[in-house]
């Protein structure tokens, strides 16, 4: 039974992946309606993972992320308000107030506004880099053309993005010097065990690590920066960048009567009320998985695509995906492929089942009271990827050692 | 459906393996190799997934 009409008008709020590929899904649907997407940035919907990865090491240029082509905005028949951010949502009437002063009134709104960088309290603060948009990395690499080679560019955070700037900045030639707070990168993410394993992996690509680095600030200087530390230490990079995690863009909500809690919060069918949804980054959703059902917000790519695709399939035909999503995720660092299955805690068991300590290839198990809750592998896409069935379907660790699906 | 892949774009994430291991595999070789080129039917909704679900957008099909 299909809740949308050709009469209705489907509001997207937020163009990042979520939105563009919920507007993608429901004219594949067959949804005939009017359909608008609001978004803050100028630019048509593009792509973020390639930013750090590919567009910044040179390979890609900008354009290659475009996700919304000329000819598939045509086919998708979407109005697009781009450039203009929403900054309150009426609940009862589905209308979206613009900082414009205008409004967009429809019969259903999808809240996929996302997140951005998160930016910590330096006194150089407006001088300091973030990659999480076109604009952050236009902005960065104007900086970066007046460098000489070799220069020290300083990275202020050690996890996923951080390791994937130095990476592109080594390949283009700087000295990026990570500088992590931990005791050693992604160990509040991957856990004491595997981050271990992958503490040697910035050496080998030639790039400096400093863990338990703490920061006092961050000065502008004539030719540069300057980063003091608690040990009374000093860095003087030309260039500084921090990848300090994610915030929600939820404040625009703040007085929707929505439940806003890490996110905004929505069911099992990623609905906050019948007409209201929300997916990818900002959506916290009941998360069916192999351990029970858990209240989660994933900032995964392959999330925001897959609600978007659930999302539009719901309200088209009122059915919800039967399999359990299977939450995906990786990173290209330092030279090799970190991928990740599942949504495992950091305080998980942790089976390493191929690879040692020496190695640049091993697959991680991990589980939670005897179920395996994800896997997590060093350049073994295949293995990964075999290891899937294990979260499809609750599997305890000892079956999974039994079957050892990643060498079949 | 036709099946290609842009193996310039490509870099053996391997999703379309997970989502359709009877088309994709990547092998131990790390690379990704097609395994039916011409799927019928009955592979057009788990096709479909696999386009959108490669990171690099390195997957096309015709109909």
């Amino acid at each position: 039974m299909s809740r949308l009409h050709a009469s209705d008008h489907v509001i997207v709020v937020g163009a990042g992946l979520a939105g563009w590929r919920f507007v993608e899904a429901l004219r594949r649907e067959g949804y005939d309606g009017a359909l608008t997407l609001i978004g803050d940035e100028a630019h048509a919907p593009y792509d973020r993972p390639p930013l750090s990865k590919q567009v910044l090491a040179g390979k890609w240029s900008v354009d290659q992320t475009t996700l919304a082509t000329d000819e598939r905005l045509a086919k998708a028949q979407v109005t697009l308000r781009l450039g203009t951010p929403a900054i309150n949502l009426d609940v009862a009437t589905t209308t979206v107030h613009l900082a414009d002063g205008t409004l967009v009134a429809g019969t259903h709104v999808v809240i996929a506004t996302g997140t951005r960088a998160r930016r910590l309290p330096f006194r150089a603060s407006d001088r300091i880099h973030t990659v999480r948009s076109r604009d952050d990395v236009a902005f960065l690499n104007h900086d970066l053309a007046v460098l000489e080679p070799k220069s020290v560019v300083a990275v202020i955070g050690g996890g996923f993005i951080g390791a994937e700037v130095a990476t592109a900045l080594r390949t283009r030639g700087f000295t990026p010097i990570v500088l992590e707070a931990a005791e050693r990168p992604l160990v509040n993410v991957l856990g004491p065990e595997v981050s271990s394993w992958l503490a040697n992996l910035p050496a080998t690509a030639d790039v400096e690590l400093r863990n338990g680095q703490r920061i006092l600030d961050v000065v502008e200087t004539d030719d540069g920066f300057i980063v003091s530390f608690a040990d009374g230490g000093e860095l003087a990079p030309r260039v500084v960048i921090v990848g300090a995690g994610a915030l929600t863009n939820d404040e625009w909500l703040a007085t929707s009567g929505l439940t806003i809690d890490n996110g905004v919060v929505v069911n099992e069918h990623l609905l906050a009320t019948e007409n209201v949804g929300a997916i990818g980054d900002v959506a916290r959703f009941e998360w069916a998985n192999v351990a029970g059902t858990e209240l989660v917000r994933i900032e995964h790519w392959q999330i925001a695509n897959d609600h978007a695709g659930s999302l539009a399939h719901y309200w088209m035909t009122g059915q919800s995906p039967t399999a359990l999503l299977v939450p995906y995720f990786w990173s290209d660092q330092y030279g090799k492929k970190i991928q990740m299955l599942g949504h495992p805690r950091a305080t998980d068991d942790v089976t390493r089942v191929s690879g040692g300590d020496e190695e640049a290839k091993w697959v991680a198990l991990y589980s939670r009271d005897g179920i395996v809750t994800g896997v997590v592998t060093l350049g073994q896409p295949r293995a990964l990827m075999l290891s899937k069935v294990l979260l499809e379907t609750p599997t305890s660790l000892d079956r999974a050692l039994a079957n050892a699906p990643w060498s079949s | 459906m036709k099946v290609s892949v842009n193996f310039d774009l490509c870099t053996s994430n391997a999703v379309c393996m997970g989502i359709a291991p009877e088309i994709f595999e990547v092998r131990d070789d790390g690379y990704l190799y097609i395994l039916n080129e011409n799927p019928g039917p009955e592979f057009d909704s788990r096709l479909r997934e696999a386009v959108a679900s490669c990171p690099n957008g390195a997957i096309s099909v015709e109909e």
